[in-house]
C-alpha cells in the first residue's frame, strides 16, 4: 500500500467512525446520560436574568445564518424561554440580513406560541436593516429613530412592549447571539454607549475570541456553542435539543481524543523503528 | 413648664430628623443652565449643561428640556430625563477626565421634532425640573447656534501614535535607501514556494492559489495579490500553470491583471491563459465547495492559500491536504490560523501575510518598512510594561491615554 | 508610464485624504466619506456583471472541452437559470397583472406562480433559500467535523515540547467543553477557562499587536507608492 493509500484508507476510516460516533447517540440518545455541568461565565448570564423584576425589557440580536442554525438556535430557544418564564420584556432584532426571516421570526414565534406570549405586548420582533453599527448606535440614542415600525410594519412607538424605553439604555440587559462580527460591533458600539449589562453567545470555535472582554468586564457572560446552551437548559430545568446533541458532541470528542492517543502511539513506534 | 420644655424639645427633634425630607422635597431651579456647541461633531447638535443640585436630582425627578427655533416660540418639549442620569462625565469624548465633569449634568439636543431635525442653525432652550406634582424653571432661556467642527480633539492620541509609528516607518525606509543590506529573518513558508512551484513543473500539475474571501479593500486581500504577483512570475518562468478561483469579481479582475503582468515580465505573455483565473461565487460554502472538487478534480500539485479566511478554510485544507498536495497558507485571520497549521506544511501567521510581498520581493524599501514595523513594535513592549507598571500603582493616566472614541 | 503613474497618484491621494477625514468631523468629511461609500457599492454591484460573465464563460468552455466533470458545469447553468426565473417572474407577472387589475380579471393560467417579492416568506425564492441553500450550506459546515477529527489525527503528535504542550492544552479543552471533563474531574473546565482567559488571550493580542503593525506598515507601503505589485507585475520601480 502507497503513503497516498494509506492516507486515504486512515482517513475514511476515521470519517466512518465519526459518523458511528454521531448517528448511535443520536438514535439510542435516550438510553444516555450525561451528568449536569455548569460554567461561571454561563450562569452570570442565567443569575442576571434571574434578578431582573418582572417587566424589565431586554434585547435580543440574533446574527447567524443557516449554517450555525443547528449550534446556536438552541442557545437563543434556551434565553427566550427564561426571559418569558421570568415575564421579561423582549425586543427581538437582527444586524444581519440572512438571520432576518427564517432564524429570527421563527425563534421568536416558535417559543412565544410556547409561553402563551403577545407580539406587541410581551415580546417584539424587529425587521433586518443594513448599516449594522450605525443601527446599534442609533439605538443607543432613539430606538423609534432606528425602528419606527416592527417586522409587521406596526408602529412600534404604539406597543406596549415599548412602555418606558426610549433607547438601550433603558433596557436592563441586552443579548447578542452571533456566528460573525455582531458581538465585537455590540460591544463597541452598544456597550458604550448604552452602558447596559451585555451578554454574548457564539458558536464553539469563536468562544476563544471573548474572553479577554470578560475580563475587562465588557461582558457580563459568554455562552460557546451547543455546551453553553446545554448547560443553560439544565440551569432554566427544559432540557431540549442542546441537552439531546450533547451527547453525539461528547462522544465525537471522546473519539478525536481516542484518535490523537492512537496516532501518537503509532508515531512512537514509527520514531522507535527508524 | 416641664411639658412645655418637653413639647418644644420634641418639636426640636421632629424638625432635625424630618429637616433633610423636607428639604429634598422641595425643588430648586436649575442652576448655571448653558448652551454651546457640541464638540468634536458634525455640527447638527448643540450641548446643554447645567449644575448638579442635591434637592433635584433624586428617584421621580425628571429635568424637562424645552426647545424653540426662535426666542418667541412656540416652544417644544424635546425630551424629559431622569434626574439622576446624564453626566458631563459620561461624555469624556467630549469633556476629558476631569473630576468637575461629575458635577455637571449634560444633554446633547440634535433635533426639535417637526420644526429642525437635526438642529443646524441657532436654537433657543429652556429647563424645568418637575417631580410630578410641581415644577420649577430656570429663569432665563439660552441659545446657540451649531458649528461644524474641523478636528476632532478626542482622537488627539489616535493622530500622536499615527505620526510616531508612520515616522519610525518611514525613517527606516530612508535608512534602507542608504544601506540596502538589511538583515530579515528566514520565513520557511515563503521560502518554500520556489521548491512548490518546482514541483508542480515536474509532476505536470497546476498550482492552485487562494485570495480568501474578503473584497479588494480588505489588506490581506491586498497583500495576497501582491504574493501572487511574484508567484505568477515564477510559474511563468517554470511554464507551469496557476489556477486562480476567486470570491470577489473585483479581485478577479486584479488577479487577471496582475497574472497577466507577471507573465509579461517573464516575457511569456502567449502563455498566459485569462481562464485560470476566474470567479465562482460570493457565497462561503459554495464556494468552498467548488473549491473541493477543483482540488479534487485538478489534483493540483501546490495549494496557496493566502488571505483572510472563515470557517471554510479547514474545509479547502483538508482536502488539499488529501490530495496530497503541498500547500502554504498565510492569513490574519486568528481563529483559522490552527486549522490550516494542522493542514499546511507551510503556515504564514498575521504580519507575516503582509511581509511576504516585501520577503519575495527583496527591495531594500519594503524591506525598510520592516524594520519600522519591528521597532514599532518594540516601542509597544515598552509601553505595555510601563503601562502595566502604572496602572498597577492604581493611576488611571494610562488607560485615559489609551482610550479611543 | 501613466497606466502605473495615474493609479499610484490616486492611491496617495486617496489614502493622505482619508487619514485626514478620519479626524475631521465636520460635514464635508461625512459627505465625503458617504459619497466614497456609494461609489464602492455602485462598482460593487457593476463588477457582479463581470463576475457572471467569468462564471457563464468558465463553465461554457468547461461544457465545451468537456473537461472532467463538465457535468458539474451543466448543473450550474441548470441552477442558474431556476434562480433567475424564480427572481424575475414574480416581477413580470406582476407587471401583466396589474393593469389587469381595474378590471378586477385575475389572470387565471398565471396563478401558480406566487406574486410576492423575491425573498419574502413564501416567494419561490424563499422557498428555494429555506429548502435548497439552508440545508446545502448547514451540510457543508457540518461536514468541519469529520475533516476536524482527521486532521488532528494526523496533526497532534508530541514531535517537541512545544508540540506536546499544545496536544495536552488541546485534549483539556476538548474534555472540558463536554460533560466527560467533568466526570473525570472537577478542576478540567477550571482549567479549559483559564487556557482561554491567560495564555491563548495572551498569544492572540500578540498576533494582534502584530497584525496592527504589519497593517500601518503595509498601508504606508502602498500610499507611498513602495508596493505596488497589486497593480500588476512584480518590479518596484
Amino acid at each position: 500500500m502507497t503513503k497516498e493509500q494509506r492516507f486515504t484508507v486512515t482517513r475514511w476510516i476515521i470519517f466512518g467512525l465519526v459518523a458511528l460516533a454521531l448517528i448511535i447517540p443520536i438514535v439510542y440518545n435516550k438510553y444516555i446520560k450525561l451528568p449536569d455541568t455548569s460554567s461561571r461565565v454561563v450562569k452570570n448570564i442565567y443569575d442576571h436574568i434571574e434578578s431582573l423584576p418582572e417587566g424589565s425589557s431586554i434585547i435580543m440580536s440574533i446574527d447567524f445564518d443557516p449554517s450555525s442554525d443547528e449550534e446556536l438556535r438552541p442557545m437563543v430557544m434556551a434565553l427566550l424561554w427564561h426571559a418569558f418564564k421570568k415575564n421579561l420584556r423582549v425586543i427581538g432584532m437582527t444586524i444581519w440580513d440572512a438571520a432576518a426571516g427564517g432564524t429570527l421570526i421563527d425563534i421568536f414565534t416558535t417559543v412565544a406560541k410556547e409561553a402563551k406570549k403577545q407580539d406587541g405586548v410581551d415580546y417584539a420582533i424587529m425587521p433586518f436593516k443594513p448599516g449594522s453599527s450605525a443601527i446599534i448606535l442609533m439605538l443607543s440614542q432613539d430606538i423609534f429613530a432606528a425602528y419606527p415600525q416592527d417586522y409587521k410594519k406596526a408602529e412600534t412607538r404604539d406597543m406596549p412592549v415599548f412602555k418606558g424605553v426610549k433607547s438601550i439604555r433603558d433596557m436592563k440587559f441586552a443579548m447578542c447571539v452571533s456566528a460573525g462580527q455582531a458581538v465585537d460591533i455590540w460591544i463597541v458600539y452598544g456597550k458604550e454607549k448604552g452602558k447596559m449589562p451585555l451578554g454574548a453567545g457564539c458558536t464553539g470555535v469563536m468562544a476563544t475570541d471573548y474572553y479577554p472582554y470578560l475580563q475587562s468586564k465588557q461582558l457580563l457572560g459568554l455562552m460557546g456553542g451547543l455546551g453553553a446552551a446545554a448547560q443553560y437548559e439544565v440551569l432554566i430545568d427544559k432540557r431540549g435539543t442542546a441537552t439531546d446533541s450533547m451527547k453525539p458532541q461528547t462522544v465525537v470528542h471522546a473519539l478525536i481524543i481516542v484518535l490523537i492517543i492512537i496516532g501518537n502511539i503509532i508515531y512512537f513506534i514509527n520514531r522507535q523503528k527508524t | 413648664m416641664m411639658s412645655y420644655k418637653l413639647s418644644v424639645i420634641l418639636t426640636a427633634l421632629i424638625i432635625i430628623l424630618f429637616l433633610p425630607a423636607l428639604a429634598h422635597a422641595q425643588l430648586t431651579p436649575p442652576q448655571e443652565f448653558r448652551a454651546f456647541d457640541t464638540p468634536n461633531d458634525d455640527g447638527k447638535s448643540l450641548s446643554l449643561t447645567w449644575k448638579v443640585s442635591l434637592e433635584n436630582d433624586r428617584e421621580g425627578v425628571y429635568y424637562v428640556i424645552s426647545a424653540a427655533a426662535s426666542a418667541d416660540g412656540p416652544w417644544y418639549q424635546i425630551d424629559k430625563t431622569l434626574s439622576t442620569i446624564g453626566y458631563k462625565s459620561d461624555f469624556p469624548q467630549y469633556f476629558g477626565f476631569g473630576d468637575d465633569n461629575k458635577l455637571w449634568h449634560f444633554y446633547e439636543a440634535s433635533k426639535i421634532p417637526d420644526v429642525m431635525d437635526p438642529i443646524t442653525s441657532t436654537a433657543y432652550f429652556r429647563l424645568a425640573v418637575t417631580d410630578g406634582t410641581k415644577t420649577v424653571e430656570f429663569p432665563n432661556m439660552v441659545s446657540f447656534a451649531p458649528q461644524g467642527n474641523w478636528f476632532d480633539k478626542s482622537k488627539i492620541n489616535i493622530l500622536i501614535f499615527v505620526i510616531i509609528f508612520s515616522s519610525l516607518i518611514l525613517f527606516f525606509i530612508s535608512l534602507a535607501r542608504r544601506n540596502p543590506n538589511l538583515f530579515i529573518r528566514h520565513i520557511p513558508g515563503l521560502d518554500a514556494i520556489e521548491e512548490t512551484i518546482g514541483r508542480a513543473t515536474e509532476m505536470g500539475r497546476p498550482i492552485l492559489y487562494l485570495n480568501g474571501l474578503l473584497d479588494m479593500s480588505s489588506l490581506s486581500t491586498i497583500a495576497s495579490t501582491s504574493i501572487l504577483g511574484k508567484v505568477a512570475r515564477k510559474v511563468a518562468n517554470y511554464d507551469s500553470q496557476i489556477k486562480v478561483p476567486c470570491y470577489d469579481p473585483i479581485v478577479m479582475s486584479v488577479c487577471q491583471e496582475v497574472v497577466k503582468e507577471a507573465y509579461a515580465e517573464a516575457g511569456r505573455p502567449d502563455a498566459f491563459k485569462q481562464d485560470n483565473i476566474f470567479f465562482i461565487t460570493n457565497d462561503q460554502f459554495a464556494y468552498a465547495a467548488a473549491v473541493d472538487g477543483l482540488i479534487v478534480r485538478h489534483k493540483p500539485a501546490a495549494n496557496l492559500y493566502m488571505g483572510y479566511y472563515y470557517a471554510e478554510s479547514l474545509l479547502i485544507a483538508e482536502t488539499g491536504a488529501a490530495t496530497g498536495a503541498m500547500q502554504i497558507a498565510g492569513t490574519d485571520s486568528i481563529t483559522q490560523l490552527p486549522f490550516f497549521i494542522t493542514t499546511c506544511d507551510y503556515t504564514l501567521m498575521g504580519e507575516e501575510l503582509y511581509a511576504a510581498s516585501a520577503y519575495l520581493s527583496r527591495e531594500p524599501l519594503q524591506l525598510g518598512s520592516l524594520k519600522g514595523q519591528d521597532i514599532s513594535k518594540a516601542f509597544i513592549i515598552f509601553v505595555l510594561i510601563i503601562g502595566t507598571i502604572v496602572s498597577t500603582a492604581e493611576s488611571l493616566f494610562f488607560i485615559h491615554l489609551f482610550k479611543t472614541f | 508610464m501613466i497606466k502605473r503613474q495615474i493609479p499610484l497618484m490616486i492611491a496617495f491621494v486617496m489614502g493622505i485624504l482619508f487619514i485626514i477625514q478620519f479626524f475631521v468631523p465636520h460635514q464635508l468629511s461625512q459627505d465625503l466619506l458617504t459619497g466614497v461609500n456609494k461609489w464602492l457599492m455602485i462598482i460593487g454591484g457593476i463588477s457582479l456583471l463581470l463576475g457572471i460573465n467569468s462564471l457563464v464563460h468558465f463553465h461554457y468552455v468547461q461544457i465545451k472541452r468537456e473537461t472532467p466533470g463538465w457535468g458539474f458545469s451543466l448543473v450550474m447553468f441548470l441552477c442558474f437559470g431556476l434562480a433567475l426565473v424564480a427572481g424575475f417572474l414574480p416581477s413580470i407577472v406582476m407587471w401583466f397583472v396589474e393593469p389587469a387589475k381595474a378590471g378586477a380579471e385575475p389572470v387565471k393560467w398565471l396563478s401558480f406562480i406566487p406574486l410576492i417579492p423575491p425573498f419574502e416568506p413564501g416567494s419561490t425564492l424563499f422557498w428555494i433559500f429555506r429548502n435548497g441553500i439552508s440545508p446545502f450550506m448547514a451540510t457543508m459546515f457540518s461536514m468541519i467535523g469529520f475533516f476536524i477529527a482527521s486532521a488532528a489525527f494526523r496533526a497532534f503528535r508530541a514531535r517537541s515540547l512545544e508540540a506536546t504542550l499544545l496536544l495536552i492544552a488541546a485534549v483539556i479543552i476538548m474534555l472540558g467543553q463536554t460533560p466527560i471533563g467533568q466526570m473525570l474531574w472537577q478542576g478540567i473546565p477550571d482549567i479549559m477557562v483559564w487556557i482561554f482567559s491567560v495564555p491563548n488571550t495572551a498569544a492572540k493580542r500578540a498576533i494582534w499587536f502584530g497584525i496592527t503593525m504589519g497593517t500601518i506598515a503595509f498601508s504606508l507601503r502602498i500610499i507611498f507608492g513602495i508596493e505596488r505589485a497589486y497593480l500588476g507585475g512584480t518590479d518596484q520601480k
